[in-house]
């Protein structure tokens, strides 16, 4: 699965929340595309960049409940009428589309009754309008707000959960993140330190046998609910 | 059945101890985040075992 990340801030280098989410997304299969650095916008380019990920994602800080300005402008130009509907084809029907949004104010202010008094999914509306013209899947919006008062602990569990929006297949079960942890700990357990392949080794096994536990226990219920029903 | 959770109890532990083992930041962060899954299928597997517990003692099929 390829993954298109359009990344729209207008001073990123000093950026925290976007430089530590760039080391996030050094990941095969995942490009990292900032629209401010792009000199001229090259239609063509751009559109061929998007026919060519399976998923979408826009990324950036929150500007009065939008996006900068250097997304709105590459929007305009990029996303022309023909391309999301117009031509008939559904050029961006096969494919997913996330946000990965940051808010200086806190998660709990986004809500009705909170002190922002409006919900993450109502800001978003814009965008998610032009993906169900597209014909694409939605994702769950991904929020990270006040990066920089989260403790280390949070700090590495967001930079994971990113990894996760980036290439877990969708939606986020149980079932979606272990595959997805088994695939990645094969993959990553050659860097780990301080420990021999056998014992890594060993514990991925035992993780794959705890996960064939669940999926055994899961279709013992279903057998035992068929034979309820009968 | 309790060597099961045994074994779940001991592979949250072999994660804990290899994200502690760990110098760079993103393996560190990813064994932590994978021992939060480990703890989920712990807590998954116990629920499933209590269903099918609940389920084979229905008093409707006695």
């Amino acid at each position: 699965m390829k993954t298109l990340i359009v990344v729209s801030h207008p001073e990123i280098n000093a950026s925290q929340t976007q430089q530590f989410l760039m080391q996030g997304a050094k990941l095969q299969d995942v490009t990292w595309h900032h629209v401010e650095d792009l000199k001229e916008i090259d239609v063509d380019k751009e559109q061929a960049l998007l026919m060519d990920a399976d998923r979408i994602i826009f990324q950036f800080p929150l500007y009065w409940y939008a996006a900068p300005a250097g997304l709105k402008n590459w929007e305009d130009k990029v996303l022309t009428r023909n391309f999301i509907y117009g031509d008939g084809d559904d050029n961006l029907g096969d494919k997913e589309f996330g946000i990965v949004v940051n808010t200086g104010m806190p998660a709990k202010d986004f809500q009705r009754g909170g002190s922002e008094n409006i919900t993450i999914d109502e800001i978003m509306a814009p965008y998610h309008a032009i993906a169900d013209r597209a014909k694409m899947q939605i994702l769950p919006t991904f929020v990270i707000s006040q990066f920089q008062y989260l403790d280390d602990q949070k700090q590495m569990q967001t930079l994971i959960d990113y990894q996760r929006y980036l290439t877990q297949v969708y939606p986020d079960t149980l079932a979606n993140r272990q595959a997805w942890f088994e695939r990645e700990f094969t993959d990553r357990l050659k860097y780990f330190s301080g420990t021999s392949c056998t014992e890594c080794e060993t514990v991925l096994n035992t993780f794959i046998q705890r996960r064939e536990d669940v999926d055994q226990l899961k279709s013992t219920i279903s057998l035992i609910k068929q034979g309820e029903e009968e | 059945m309790d060597n099961v959770d045994e074994t779940g109890i001991w592979l949250s532990n072999q994660v804990k101890k290899l994200s502690e083992q760990q110098t760079a930041y993103e393996n560190r962060a990813f064994l932590v985040a994978m021992q939060k899954v480990v703890e989920e299928q712990n807590k998954r597997t116990e629920q499933l075992k209590g269903e099918v517990d609940g389920r084979l003692w229905n008093h409707e099929q006695w």
